[in-house]
């Protein structure tokens, strides 16, 4: 018989408001750029120092999943991820705002990450302690594998032109390379100037290259345009919109599954890989980019299924996977709870506990995300040159809250003319930023495995099974579009062959 | 627009920088929820009460401490602006990269905590002592992580790897999260770091980086006793632009001596294994001195540092 004590710690009234108070500043948090889920974490966390257990990793907990899910409504009403997470959810979730389609895209985006929420609680109640030890099997090698294997989808998402999809790809990793050398610490790229050797901060950019560019697009426009904002409602797709779109679904929540039980990479890398993995898989991948649900869904679940597994190596190891998760382990260490391998055996109640509160939280977020969007809708239906110049305050401040730094905000709008050029001259922006996400990862790995390796990289694929599979995927999903398009130009030429032979 | 503007103007005066006399602005080089982070945070209100005046914390986070040390040694020296600075900026990061300051560009105040590290390896190892990993690493290479090129578990190992000849491999991770992930799949042997990851991790301490053995780690031996005279911490402590007045110096310094003897702070250090070590101005001057010059000669014997 399963021990059900813990209920009573979930159901107590302190843990109750905890939840619903922590989801609730999660989703507004993350739905203002710039905020994320650290920042929110980092608030919340000094009010749990006078709190219980439970109901302060309720809090915390609801911070962090409302968060991840917040990023997507900013991602799609004003075109700027509100946390990097929902990086990937702009690519499909604006286009479906410009349409008129808002109410429907958050609809999408909040039914999938509240079902990649619950999956990744089933999946960390389930095999929390397998998935962990399989895990630890990924060693530097084995995640430049994966990485690689991730930045061919730079290739999926370059809508017309490879060619210009690859140089933003390039581009977005080679800027990724501006700050500290991460093997010997040495500045690099920096121009002798201080603010660089911290590198790029990814939300600024990303602020800049989509909002503040929007912004620039707006008024290029001369305003005259209607506001595709007043009035957004959220809209649940219906079950029989689901037809065709489970599979993206199990899937992408899968893979966030997955990519969250590795320490060290995260929702937004995971979010990426899946809209990749749908791009080539969806039965609409040419509606890619402009506005298709399966794009929403396949970054908001993946996304939301991190938030769960995340939890994997934090509660069955005792390792943190990202900041995220080192705080909670923190709010913990405060309460007299070691964390760590011993974690799931001595505090048992503790570990279900979080387990019931996880379930809770996903289910709240789904209603609680009514009452904030339609407060994010009013805020938007005024006038859009007032929209618009709230959008760049806002951004703007978003920027620069994240470091600190007022120089963020410069970066802002750096990029945000950059990326109104980049638009006027038909380069996508999304290679660019995957180029940006992945391309510190890429290199890390890289770089540690050559130096396990003593420099030989031809011995990567044998370094272990994992890297021999991972290898021979990304291989086959580089020739699989070039000979997809020789085979069927061929096809194409003797069946006007044919033709033309046949009178 | 109302409700935007208004949460603008809120937003951004909280961002306001300029300090009135009443109030100390005290930076943290690190984000909101880190490890210096939540240590300053449990510091301020018991430094604030005993020098009767309002501080209020600044996360300017960024290239391993290096902007908010940077930030603090531009500051005004009217003692409106301190600085709460682990080890990595103030004694490492001026050695290891080009930075706009160095350990003379600051006035100490105090050292408020010294924790020291411990050799770990991967539980259930058959390798049962220091003595047994020197003997393999002279025969064959060894893997050591890093949470970071420069940080105490980099510098502490490298130390060791140089101090007994071992052929070693240096691989940093970023943080102690993946390193241990790397440690539990066996993609690394050694780690240096402290007991917080010795009693969060799978792994078993063969020894420790300090002049004397622990008294909450009695049967650890230390690393002097095996016959390498090595002593690594990790220490944090109060700084501020160089030309504080001295009479402002040794207002502050009592005052945080007085912070670090509170309940709050000893039960923080308590919980999270962080030893409180208290310094006076002349006093962790010179340790810093000290310490840049000897962690600048690892760096260098470690090739990081031409």
């Amino acid at each position: 018989m399963v021990d059900l004590t813990f209920l009573a710690d979930v159901w107590a009234p302190a843990t109750v408001v905890a939840m619903i108070v922590g989801t609730a500043l999660g989703i507004i948090i993350g739905a203002l750029p710039g905020l994320g889920s650290v920042v929110g974490l980092s608030i919340c966390l000094p009010f749990t120092f006078g709190m219980d257990t439970v109901p302060s990793l309720a809090l915390l907990l609801g911070v962090y999943c409302g968060s991840v899910y917040g990023g997507s409504i900013s991602a799609i009403l004003i075109n700027s991820p509100g946390t990097p997470q929902s990086a990937a959810t702009v690519l499909d979730g604006y286009p479906m705002a410009l349409q008129g389609l808002a109410g429907k895209a958050l609809g999408w985006s909040t039914a999938s990450s509240v079902a990649g929420g619950l999956i990744s609680c089933i999946v960390l109640i389930v095999a929390a302690p397998q998935l962990a030890h399989f895990a630890t099997r990924f060693g530097s090698i084995e995640v430049f594998a994966l990485i690689l294997m991730a930045l061919t989808c730079i290739a999926a998402v370059s809508r017309g032109s490879m060619l210009k999809g690859l140089s933003m790809g390039s581009a977005g990793i080679f800027l990724s390379l501006i700050g500290t050398d991460p093997v010997t610490g040495a500045a690099r790229f920096t121009f002798g100037i201080q603010f660089f050797t911290a590198g790029l901060d990814l939300i600024s950019v990303v602020i800049g290259l989509f909002a503040v560019s929007e912004a620039f697009t707006r008024l290029a426009q001369d305003g005259k345009n209607e506001s595709v904002f007043s009035g957004v409602r959220l809209m649940l797709p219906s079950l029989s919109e689901w037809k065709g779109r489970i599979g993206n679904l199990l899937r992408s929540s899968a893979i966030g599954c997955f990519i969250g039980a590795l320490p060290g990479t995260g929702a937004a890398t995971a979010a990426f890989i899946s809209y990749a993995t749908a791009k080539q898989l969806s039965p609409r991948r040419d509606n890619f980019g402009k506005g298709e649900p399966d794009g929403v869904i396949a970054a908001e679940s993946s996304n939301n299924a991190v938030t769960g597994s995340a939890m994997i190596p934090t509660l069955a190891l005792g390792i943190p996977g990202d900041v995220v998760t080192a705080i909670v382990l923190s709010a913990m260490v405060v309460h007299g709870i070691t964390p760590g391998v011993r974690l799931m055996s001595e505090h048992l109640d503790v570990v279900n506990a979080i387990f019931a509160v996880l379930v809770i939280i996903n289910i709240l977020m789904l209603i609680l995300a009514f009452p904030i969007v339609r407060l994010f809708g009013k805020l938007l239906a005024i006038p859009e040159s007032y929209v618009m110049t709230g959008v760049i305050v806002f951004s703007l401040i978003g920027a620069i809250t994240v470091r600190g730094n007022a120089l963020d905000g410069v970066v802002a709008v750096a990029f945000g003319v950059f990326g109104y050029a980049l638009r006027r001259g038909g380069y996508p922006l999304a290679p660019f930023v995957i180029g940006l996400v992945l391309g510190p990862q890429f290199e890390e790995n890289l770089r540690r495995g050559l130096l396990l390796s003593d420099g030989d990289i031809l011995s990567f694929p044998t370094h272990s099974w994992i890297a021999l599979v991972l290898f021979l995927v990304t291989a086959g999903l580089i020739l699989f579009g070039p000979l997809q398009t020789l085979i069927s130009g061929r096809f194409a030429r003797s069946e006007t062959a044919r033709l033309s032979r046949e009178p | 627009m109302k409700i935007i503007t208004l949460a603008a103007i809120g937003v951004a005066l909280s961002f306001s920088t300029s300090a009135s006399a009443q109030t100390v602005e005290m930076i943290v080089p690190f984000s909101a929820g880190g490890g210096t982070d939540s240590v300053a945070r449990v510091f301020e209100p018991g430094f604030s009460e005993a020098l009767g005046q309002t501080t209020v914390i600044r996360n300017v986070a960024g290239a391993s401490g290096t902007i908010g040390a940077a930030a603090t040694a531009d500051a005004a020296n009217d003692g409106s602006t301190i600085g709460y600075l682990p080890i990595g900026p103030l004694a490492i990061q001026p050695s290891l990269r080009k930075t706009s300051y160095n350990a003379d560009s600051f006035s100490y105040i105090c050292q408020t905590t010294s924790t020291p590290v411990f050799l770990l390896e991967k539980k259930g190892s058959e390798m049962k002592s220091v003595k047994q990993w020197v003997e393999r690493g002279k025969a064959k290479r060894i893997v050591y992580g890093s949470s970071g090129p420069g940080t105490i578990p980099h510098l502490a190992m490298a130390a060791f790897a140089a101090t007994a000849g071992l052929k070693a491999v240096h691989l940093p991770f970023k943080g102690t999260g993946p390193a241990m992930n790397a440690m539990a799949g066996g993609e690394i042997d050694l780690f240096a770091d402290t007991a917080t990851v010795l009693e969060g991790n799978d792994v078993t301490a063969l020894a420790v980086f300090a002049p004397e053995r622990l008294k909450t780690y009695p049967d650890i031996p230390t690393m002097k006793e095996l016959g390498y005279d090595l002593d690594f911490s990790v220490w944090q402590g109060l700084v501020a632009p160089k030309g504080l007045p001295k009479d402002l110096q040794q207002k502050y310094a009592e005052a945080c001596q007085k912070a670090i003897a509170t309940d709050r702070f000893k039960s923080l250090a308590e919980k999270t294994n962080t030893g409180i070590k208290y310094r006076g101005p002349d006093a962790f001057e010179a340790f810093v001195a000290e310490n840049t010059k000897k962690n600048r000669k690892i760096l260098a014997e470690a090739g990081l540092v031409k």
